[in-house]
C-alpha cells in the first residue's frame, strides 16, 4: 500500500491506467505479468578485480554480442526485446526490482579471449557456485542505477535489490572435495585430489529472498513503448575477487570462481497492443 | 483500481464464456506436470523441456522408453490443450526440483542415485533455466527458473554429518572418520552430507509464494504448454562426485476453473 494519501494514490492510478491502456496511439488492452531479465558477465579471473566503471544492461538483445558475453545472448541471459530502449508494443510498469549475483556459466565461449579454465590465479572456473564473499564484495560494490529517457537515478546498492528464489544449502565438509566436473565442451577442471587442497566449504548462497519480500517500489517505474531506457551496474571503484592465499602451501585457489554473473529482475505487468 | 476491475472483467469474460451453455461452475484447482531428466554424466542440452503434453497413462516428457507417467507425475487430462468443457485463469505457479523416480535411476546405478539433488546441481539448473509459456500462437519466456519457487515440503540434512562412510567415494584413497558403514552396495551409502531442501528452491512457506497480479488465462480447447528452457548446455555432478545424475521438474499451477457439465 502507498503511504502518500488518497489523492496522490489517485494520481498515480490513474497514470497507471494512461501507461498501460492509452500509450500513445495505439491502444494496449492486454495485460500480463513477467519478470523482465538481463545479465552482465564479469569474468577478472581469480583474485582479480572488477574495475571502477559502469555496466549497462537491457543493452543488447538475445542473439547479439555484449554485457560482457563473447558469443551470442540466449534467453538465459535476457527476455528483454529492446536494446537500450523499451519495445515498441510493449508499456511495462515496473513494480518490484531484484539482483541476482549468479554462478558463471559453463559455456566456455561465452568469456573473453584470453582465459583459461582452473584453480590457479587469473583462471576462471566455472563449475561451482560463487563463493559467498564475492557475493557479499559485489552486493555492497555495486550501484544499481535506472537510465530513462534524460534520467540517471541512482536506485540503491545490489544488496538493496534482492532477487526472488533461488537455491540454498551446503555441500561437502571442509574434509572433502570435489573431484573434476566434466563440461559440456569436455574440458574439466578441479583436478585436485588430495585433502591438502581441499575445497572449503561451498555454500549455495545468493542476493536473494522469497517473492512476498520482494522490494515493491513505491511508486512503480513506468516505462513507455519506444522510450530509451536501460540500467547501468556502477562500480564507483574496484572490486576484487577472491584469489589465492599467499600464505597457503599451493598456489593453486579451491573453491573461487573469478567470475560471477550479475542478473537485474524487473518484477513487471505490461500491456501489449492488438497485432 | 480501475486495472484491478479491468483483469476482474478479462477474467469473467474466459471463465463464463460465451457460449450458449455457459461455464457455471467454479472451483479451485491444482494441476501439476513432470519432466524427467536423466543426463548422467552427460549433459542437459541446451533446448526447450516442454510440460503439460502428455498425461497420465502416457511415455513422454523425458521417462524413458517402457515407463508410463503417473498421478504424482501429472493429473492433467488435456495433451497440449485445454480441455473442452475448462476454462483456467492460473493465479500461482512455481517449479520444484524433485528426486528422480525410483524406477528411472534403477537401470543404471552407475549413472544415477537416489535422494535429493546435489543443493550446488540445483544452484546450476536454477542459474541455467528459464520458464515460458506457449499459447495459441504466443511464445513468452515468463522469467527465470528461479523466480518461480514452489512452497512447502521439509528442509532436511540427507545423511548426516555423523553418516558419512569411512572411506568416501570422492577423495581419493578416502577420508577417515565418521560412524557410517564403509563404502556400501548402494550410491546412497556413498553419499556426502548436505543441507538440502525437497524442493530444491526457496522457500519452504506459502504465506511467501509468488501470486500473480494478472493471473495467466488459459481458454478452453485452446492449445498451451509450458516449457523449460536452456539456453546453454550445462553438466550436472555424476555420482561419484555426489550427485545424483537425475531429478524431475514438476510445474504447479493453482487455478480458478470454470467448466460445464457435460452433454448427455
Amino acid at each position: 500500500m502507498s503511504t502518500f494519501g488518497p489523492r496522490i494514490d489517485a494520481s498515480i492510478i490513474r497514470q497507471q491506467d494512461m501507461l498501460l491502456k492509452a500509450g500513445q496511439a495505439t491502444v494496449f488492452s492486454r495485460f500480463r505479468q513477467r519478470t523482465f531479465f538481463s545479465s552482465f558477465l564479469f569474468s577478472p579471473g581469480i583474485g582479480g578485480a572488477i574495475q571502477s566503471g559502469r555496466y549497462e544492461v537491457f543493452a543488447a538483445l538475445k542473439g547479439d554480442v555484449g554485457q560482457g558475453y563473447s558469443d551470442a545472448l540466449t534467453d538465459r541471459e535476457t527476455n528483454w526485446q529492446g536494446a537500450r530502449r523499451v519495445p515498441d508494443q510493449q508499456n511495462v510498469l515496473v513494480r518490484g526490482i531484484g539482483v541476482e549475483i549468479r554462478r558463471p556459466p559453463q559455456s566456455l565461449s561465452s568469456y573473453r579471449p584470453g582465459i583459461t579454465f582452473g584453480n590457479d590465479p587469473s583462471q576462471v572456473n566455472p563449475s561451482i557456485p560463487v563463493h559467498a564473499a564475492d557475493v557479499m564484495a559485489v552486493a555492497s560494490g555495486l550501484i544499481v542505477r535506472a537510465k530513462y529517457l534524460t534520467q540517471d537515478v541512482p536506485l540503491g546498492l545490489v544488496a538493496d535489490f534482492p532477487a526472488v528464489g533461488g537455491a540454498f544449502g551446503f555441500n561437502e565438509s571442509s574434509r572433502q572435495i570435489a573431484q573434476p566436473l566434466v563440461l559440456p565442451n569436455g574440458a574439466s577442471v578441479n583436478d585436485s585430489v588430495s585433502p591438502a587442497t581441499a575445497y572449503p566449504f561451498l555454500p549455495v548462497t545468493k542476493n536473494s529472498t522469497t517473492w512476498a519480500f520482494k522490494r515493491r517500489l513505491q511508486v512503480p517505474l513506468m516505462l513507455s513503448a519506444k522510450d530509451t531506457f536501460s540500467i547501468d551496474l556502477h562500480a564507483p571503484r574496484a572490486i576484487t575477487l577472491l584469489g589465492a592465499n599467499p600464505g597457503a602451501p599451493s598456489p593453486a585457489s579451491q573453491g573461487y570462481t573469478g567470475a560471477l554473473e550479475v542478473v537485474v529482475h524487473l518484477y513487471a505487468i505490461e500491456s501489449t497492443a492488438n497485432a | 483500481m480501475s486495472l484491478r476491475s479491468s483483469v476482474e472483467r478479462q477474467q469473467d469474460q474466459l471463465l463464463k464464456g460465451q457460449t450458449p451453455r455457459p461455464f457455471s461452475e467454479f472451483r479451485c484447482r491444482h494441476i501439476w506436470s513432470t519432466f524427467h531428466f536423466q543426463p548422467g554424466a552427460g549433459s542437459i542440452i541446451a533446448q526447450d523441456y516442454k510440460f503439460f503434453v502428455a498425461g497420465a497413462g502416457k511415455n513422454g516428457q523425458g521417462l524413458p522408453g517402457g515407463l508410463s507417467l503417473d498421478d504424482l507425475d501429472t493429473n492433467f487430462a488435456g495433451e497440449g490443450r485445454v480441455p473442452d468443457d475448462q476454462n483456467l485463469a492460473v493465479w500461482e505457479l512455481g517449479v520444484s526440483l524433485l528426486p528422480a523416480r525410483e524406477d528411472v535411476v534403477a537401470g543404471d546405478r552407475a549413472a544415477y542415485a537416489d535422494g535429493p539433488m546435489d543443493p550446488i546441481d540445483v544452484d546450476n539448473v536454477l542459474s541455467n533455466a528459464v520458464l515460458g509459456v506457449k499459447y495459441l500462437d504466443t511464445e513468452l519466456v515468463l522469467g527465470p527458473l528461479s523466480v518461480f519457487s514452489q512452497p512447502g515440503g521439509p528442509h532436511i540434512a540427507v545423511p548426516t554429518l555423523l553418516d558419512w562412510n569411512e572411506s568416501s567415494s570422492v577423495v581419493a584413497g578416502g577420508v577417515d572418520g565418521g560412524m557410517g558403514a564403509s563404502l556400501g552396495a548402494t550410491p546412497w551409502q556413498q553419499r556426502v552430507a548436505r543441507l538440502a531442501s525437497s524442493s530444491g528452491n526457496l522457500a519452504p512457506s506459502p504465506a511467501t509464494r509468488m501470486r500473480l497480479d494478472v493471473p495467466i488465462f488459459l481458454g478452453h480447447t485452446n492449445q498451451f504448454y509450458f516449457f523449460l528452457r536452456f539456453g546453454r548446455a550445462i553438466n550436472l555432478r555424476t555420482v561419484a562426485q555426489g550427485g545424483t545424475g537425475a531429478f524431475r521438474a514438476r510445474l504447479d499451477l493453482w487455478c480458478a476453473e470454470s467448466f460445464r457439465e457435460t452433454k448427455n
